[in-house]
Formats: structure tokens, C-alpha cells, sequence
């Protein structure tokens, strides 16, 4: 008879799917509103610095969360999932994929019309910022997408 | 299928057999190995297994595989049941 091995530390379904939600958006919000809203000598205001620390580490958590932990090692941890799983977790990290390129041309494009039109731009710093947090909501995608597929487990009783 | 293992078109008899067992779907999923969520995705229609999951699951149940999963939808237990009534009549 196989055993499975749970994947340890887990945030609760309730807890992932609404730290799914916050993580992305705070940290899009955090992101552009930090390089929008500039302080004396065009200084990050400390509050957006403090959002982008929580919604960055909250991206963290969702990326070491044992949804995805085990894809980011070898395949001897493979075990850790059934063939659904994996398979699930395969499609969470293409579509992460697909939805992080979109976003880049979607910034190349917005680049491309903000100076066309004189539109706003941030300037090198905040655009450092904004692709930083691009960077940490990619790392945190595919376990949110992974969230949204998961069913609670009452519903499998 | 519209893609691999997103099961649209497999049909399946699998909650039929494992309530007719008396098992609970941890218990079929601890038998073959996988998530118990993964039970409930099957029977539900929303995931195709693998070949070898399939045959696990029918021998679990000690059936033929095609007994338990199928390309076309299986006729309902009420219309099985008329049909062999008036097959008898």
C-alpha cells in the first residue's frame, strides 16, 4: 500500500485564499503608488516602504508555502504529490508564465504610450521598485493559482 | 480531453462503486496512493487519471477498467434497471 507523505506547513485554504488575494494587489499598489506619490527630494515615502516589506514578504510565505515548495527542488521530492497534483502544479507554473510575459509587454506597451503621449512614467528608482515587485509576485503565482484550484477538504469527506 | 489529464469527455462510475464498498474517499485514496482531493476530482468528472491510476482504482473494486471509466456516458441506474425489466417481461 502507498503512503503519501504530506507536504508540512501549510497555511489553511481560508488563510491562503485570502492572502492570495491581499499579497498581489498590495504589493502592485505599494509598487506604483510608492513611485507615484514621492516625498521630499523624491524620496520613497516610509509607509509605501513598509507595504512593499509586508506584501513582498506575504508573496514569500505563499512561495514557500507547500503548495509549490517542493517544485523548486529535485524530483525526489516529487513523491510529496499524486499525479493530479503535479499535473495541477505543471499548469499553475505555465499559466504563472503566461500571465508574467503578458504583464512585461504590458508595461513595454505602457512605456512605449507614456512617451508618445507625455503620459506618467516612474523614474529609474520606481521603475526598479515596480519590476522588483514584479519579481515577487511571479515567485508567488503559481501558489495562488494553486489556492483558487484547491477544493476544502470537507467537501472530499 | 481539451488537454492532458483535464478530463471532459471520461465519464466514470466511481462514487457508485466506492459508496456500493462502503468506503469513504480518504479510504479508496489511501488504497491507491494519491490525495483524497484527487477522489473527489475524479468522481466529479474534473480530472482524467493516468492509466495506471485507472487500473488501480478497477483493481480495487475487482472490475475491468472499462467497467469503471468510459468514453461515453453510462446509462443511469433507473434506465439500467427498466431495460432489464423489460428485458424480462
Amino acid at each position: 500500500m502507498a503512503t503519501i507523505v504530506r507536504v508540512p506547513a501549510r497555511f489553511s485554504l481560508r488563510t491562503a485564499k485570502m492572502l492570495s488575494i491581499v499579497a498581489p494587489f498590495g504589493l502592485v499598489l505599494s509598487m506604483i503608488g510608492g513611485a507615484y506619490f514621492l516625498g521630499d527630494a523624491g524620496r520613497v515615502l516610509p509607509l509605501f516602504h513598509a507595504l512593499r516589506l509586508i506584501f513582498g514578504l506575504t508573496c514569500l510565505a505563499l512561495f514557500i508555502d507547500g503548495r509549490t515548495q517542493a517544485t523548486n527542488v529535485p524530483e525526489r521530492f516529487d513523491p510529496l504529490f499524486d499525479e493530479r497534483e503535479r499535473a495541477e502544479r505543471d499548469r499553475a507554473f505555465r499559466n504563472s508564465h503566461k500571465l508574467i510575459t503578458g504583464s512585461i509587454f504590458a508595461l513595454c506597451a505602457w512605456v512605449t504610450v507614456a512617451r508618445g503621449w507625455g503620459l506618467w512614467l516612474p523614474d529609474v528608482r520606481g521603475a526598479v521598485d515596480i519590476a522588483i515587485g514584479l519579481a515577487f509576485i511571479a515567485m508567488g503565482l503559481p501558489a495562488i493559482i494553486l489556492i483558487w484550484r484547491e477544493r476544502p477538504v470537507s467537501d472530499d469527506e | 480531453m481539451s488537454s492532458h489529464n483535464d478530463s471532459l469527455s471520461l465519464h466514470n462510475r466511481l462514487a457508485l462503486f466506492r459508496v456500493e464498498r462502503g468506503l469513504s474517499r480518504a479510504a479508496l485514496a489511501e488504497l491507491v496512493g494519491v490525495n483524497p482531493q484527487t477522489i473527489g476530482f475524479l468522481e466529479r468528472g474534473q480530472y482524467g487519471p493516468s492509466l495506471e491510476l485507472g487500473l488501480k482504482l478497477a483493481a480495487v473494486f475487482g472490475v475491468p477498467v472499462e467497467t469503471l471509466f468510459s468514453l461515453t456516458p453510462f446509462q443511469s441506474l433507473a434506465s439500467q434497471l427498466a431495460a432489464q425489466a423489460a428485458g424480462e417481461a
